[in-house]
């Protein structure tokens, strides 16, 4: 390796800064531009306003408080008992304490009932519903909705745990810009050192949410509330009919926020944790639904966003096309690039591999310093510095092969609607009606 | 037959037998009844038939409380139970002739008072089929009557419970559940009305609705939200399709409440058992469970009616343990103690109207749980027994403050035991003394 070194400095030094952008033209144009240029620019600008924000918000948490509105949270699950108890404690712990909290049980097979009904009884929970029969996650939620009675709708994940102002944060949003329609929690991996699975899901989800979503949000492009905390006003979800058949609904019913004309906002100190897949197998699945949706929803059907019409809006059409070009079309270029590599390149390809990874590491490092200027757990998350430089193999490899097999089974299979996830029942008649 | 009746006032022969006839009840029968085979109550007065009959099974001569009574018409009398019913003239000398049989046997031909009711149950019993089978009866809290024992216990619905208990501890009835009934917590009362009400406020005015599933469009809401009013068809109201298939493009998963009172939504309404006697609303978890049974006279009852005595006699176990007792609390007041020591005498008495309707095994195990525990508190050898509800230790050589102090450590756990199992309802009195200051 050492006898090499040399051999591959002189290799650099000789092909020039425009060479250097012909081999890397898929890093330097697409993903250091967006990931870094971008990203630093709109954090700086976030960093310099942040004087102005706090103001604004210190004013809102005022208003909030002031008004005092009563809220509905509703936890839609199957199976998910074992979680129940905990999670009232977590909200128990609430600054915010004016809700009532509705679980819906959609056609559990194990103790979820018992477990729900008693503590139903013991006050923990307000209203315990169960569904006999399985309707899958959208028609949870919607029960859920039909009874609940709050100005605000907080939807929650029952698996997750919220920092004690989680919920105050994710409402006061609202009273900061009133045609805010619904505001996104910041969801991070809990338990990140169990696996090394969980470990780099730690990393990404800090790059991809708690950063990411900064500047989707500060762009107004955001498009995606997780469905494992979400703040939506009661009034517009009602409006846009409560959630559609998933799997994605999360981004399928932002997508229909922004299309009626309500704004996006995520909530960065909104803090959730959230237990992410322990193995690499169980996240493949989790990561094949996900990407299947990108397809699903963006690509057919809100396709009706990138069209002129009456309720044309430019940040829809931006917030959209760049979801569906940074995940899809750059996803199918990456295998162009590739072949583009081995072809014009094939005897450079040891110079080049290397300096891929070399560049993929530094920028990996760079997003990570963005997280660590930006975190308010720096101390806890100082531990993932030294998984950074996996990063590549992970996001730049495995998770690029789950999507592209993703992307290809949906596309030409609409293999979604087979997903066990939700029952065949509801998905077989989506697929009649090309839902 | 019955015009020769009616044409003699008070005494009617029919075949071999003769039958007392008792309009109005007098003290002056009760010399006159053991001389004849039967009574035949002619009054329609139900007070005067009660009277008479309350008279008759409850007197002390055998021969009159066991005497077959019968009524002269058809009654929808309460107290027929505790008769042979209405006489009828090809049934009712056979009956009649059994029953004299027997009490013949009983008495010997002798004239002893029998002031025991336990003696006079089994007698009764002896003397008719040997079945004490209860009867259905509004009027009686329990909702069940017993011939015969109910004319002692008028009023007090569950102390025969106390007797019952008693004759199936001496071996003398056999029982068989035959019924289970649940008692308002307040009074005792069975009539009970069943209630849905609104776990929130009580309300009976709650409405179910069915929960309409939409599968294509993930729609979810009551029924009426699709049914317009008048209209048979049902359209979904987010995406305006109609529903044609249960189960195809639709389904009802579940049942959702709601109070027309405070505006709540539940899944599960509060069965709630409205007591019709005090009105008290009980929660079904709290209401009394008792166990209604048949009984039956055993070989052993049989062996005491004829020859006074039984095979097994536990009472004399009973009884032989506290001989021993006493025994061993006179030997103690003869012993000379060294120091402050000296010997006590613990009495440990717990008083529960629950006693006398809970069944036979859980009192055993409930007593059981008692010795149990004065055992761990107590380690120097004693001798204990018990004796109806009060238990009786011994405690040897003991200090004064020792004794004190140990009298409050079981009074404390035996206040929690008892009111974990028997509720409030329960009086709990430990009192110790000195044997050589009693």
């Amino acid at each position: 390796m050492k006898e090499h070194l040399p051999e591959y400095i002189t290799y650099w030094n000789e092909v020039g800064l425009g060479r250097f952008i012909r081999v890397f033209w898929f890093f330097v144009i697409f993903e250091f531009t967006r990931y870094v240029v971008i990203d630093y620019i709109i954090l700086a600008i976030y960093w310099f306003t942040s004087k102005s924000r706090e103001k604004k918000w210190t004013e809102a948490q005022g208003q909030l408080f002031l008004e005092n509105p009563f809220i509905s949270i509703i936890i839609p699950g199957k199976n998910e008992g074992k979680h129940l108890f905990k999670l009232t404690k977590s909200l128990a712990e609430q600054t915010y304490k004016n809700f009532e909290l509705i679980i819906v049980d959609d056609g559990s097979d194990d103790d979820t009932p018992m477990i729900g009904r008693n503590l139903e009884k013991q006050g923990l929970i307000d209203l315990f519903l169960r569904n006999e029969q399985r309707g899958g996650k959208a028609s949870a939620a919607n029960l859920a909705l039909q009874f609940s009675s709050g100005k605000y709708i907080v939807h929650l994940d029952a698996d997750c745990s919220f920092d004690r102002d989680a919920i105050e944060n994710v409402l006061i949003p609202f009273y900061m810009d009133e045609r805010i329609g619904a505001v996104g929690g910041n969801v991070k991996v809990r338990n990140s050192e169990n696996s090394l699975a969980e470990t780099l899901q730690a990393i990404e989800y800090l790059k991809t949410v708690s950063v990411g979503r900064i500047v989707t949000s500060y762009l107004n492009i955001y498009k995606i509330i997780s469905g494992a905390f979400g703040a939506f006003k009661a009034d517009a979800i009602n409006d846009v009919k409560g959630w559609d058949i998933g799997p994605g609904l999360d981004g399928d019913i932002t997508v229909k926020f922004r299309k009626s004309g309500h704004k996006i906002y995520f909530s960065p100190k909104a803090i959730c944790l959230t237990s992410a897949p322990r193995n690499f197998k169980i996240l493949a699945k989790q990561r094949l639904r996900w990407d299947k949706s990108i397809i699903r929803f963006r690509v057919r059907k809100h396709n009706d966003v990138f069209l002129p019409h009456a309720n044309f809006k430019w940040n829809t059409f931006f917030a959209l096309f760049e979801n569906i070009f940074y995940n899809v079309i750059l996803n199918f270029t990456w295998w162009i690039y590739m072949i583009d590599l081995i072809v014009n390149f094939s005897s450079s390809l040891k110079f080049i591999i290397l300096m891929n990874l070399t560049l993929y590491i530094v920028f990996g490092y760079v997003q990570m310093l963005s997280i660590y200027l930006f975190s308010e757990r720096r101390k806890e998350e100082m531990r993932l510095w030294k998984f950074v430089w996996m990063m590549p193999f992970y996001t730049g490899t495995f998770l690029r092969l789950v999507r592209t097999y993703a992307y290809f089974k949906e596309y030409f299979f609409k293999s979604s609607y087979d997903d066990p996830w939700n029952p065949h029942k509801s998905s077989r008649q989506a697929k009649i009606y090309k839902l | 037959m019955l015009k020769a009746l009616n044409k003699q006032l008070n005494s009617f022969k029919h075949e071999d037998f003769t039958y007392l006839k008792i309009g109005t009840w007098n003290l002056t029968f009760e010399k006159s009844l053991p001389e004849y085979d039967g009574i035949i109550l002619s009054s329609t007065n139900d007070s005067e038939i009660e009277k008479t009959i309350l008279a008759i099974r409850t007197h002390e001569n055998p021969t009159i409380y066991l005497a077959p009574i019968y009524f002269l018409s058809k009654t929808a009398n309460g107290l027929i139970i505790h008769t042979e019913g209405v006489f009828n003239e090809h049934k009712s000398n056979e009956i009649t002739r059994s029953i004299n049989e027997k009490v013949a046997r009983i008495t010997g031909g002798q004239n002893t008072a029998h002031k025991s009711l336990e003696i006079k149950l089994m007698n009764y019993l002896y003397t008719r089929d040997g079945k004490l089978t209860p009867q259905k009866n509004r009027l009686i809290l329990s909702g069940y009557s017993y011939p015969f024992v109910d004319c002692y216990y008028k009023g007090e619905d569950f102390e025969k419970y106390k007797l019952f208990k008693q004759c199936i501890k001496n071996e003398w009835l056999t029982d068989a559940l035959e019924d289970r009934v649940q008692l308002c917590v307040q009074c005792y009362d069975s009539y009970m009305i069943y209630k849905e009400t609104c776990p929130k406020c009580q309300s009976i005015n709650i409405q179910a609705h069915d929960i309409v599933h939409h599968f294509p469009c993930a729609h979810i809401a009551p029924i009426k939200q699709f049914k317009k009013e008048d209209e048979d068809e049902m359209t979904c109201p987010k995406c305006d399709k109609l529903l044609r298939h249960i189960g195809i493009d639709y389904d009802k998963p579940s049942v959702v409440f709601s109070c027309k009172n405070c505006d709540n939504n539940f899944q599960h309404a509060e069965v709630i058992s409205e007591c019709h006697t005090c009105s008290h609303q009980n929660k079904l978890e709290d209401l009394v469970e008792v166990d209604i049974k048949a009984y039956k006279i055993s070989m052993n009852g049989i062996m005491k009616v004829e020859h006074g005595t039984t095979v097994i006699n536990e009472e004399n176990s009973v009884s032989d343990r506290m001989k021993i007792f006493e025994q061993l609390v006179m030997q103690e007041q003869s012993r000379t103690f060294i120091a402050a020591n000296s010997s006590f005498v613990v009495e440990i008495d717990i008083q529960s109207k629950l006693f006398k309707i809970l069944n036979a095994s859980f009192l055993n195990q409930f007593w059981k749980d008692i010795n149990d525990i004065t055992k761990n508190y107590v380690s120097n050898p004693i001798y204990s027994c018990r004796k109806e509800e009060t238990i009786y230790l011994l405690m040897i050589d003991k200090e004064e403050l020792a004794v004190s102090n140990l009298i409050e450590k079981l009074r404390y756990n035996l206040s929690i035991l008892l009111e974990d199992n028997l509720g409030s309802d329960v009086t709990l009195v430990i009192k110790s003394q000195n044997v050589n200051e009693s």
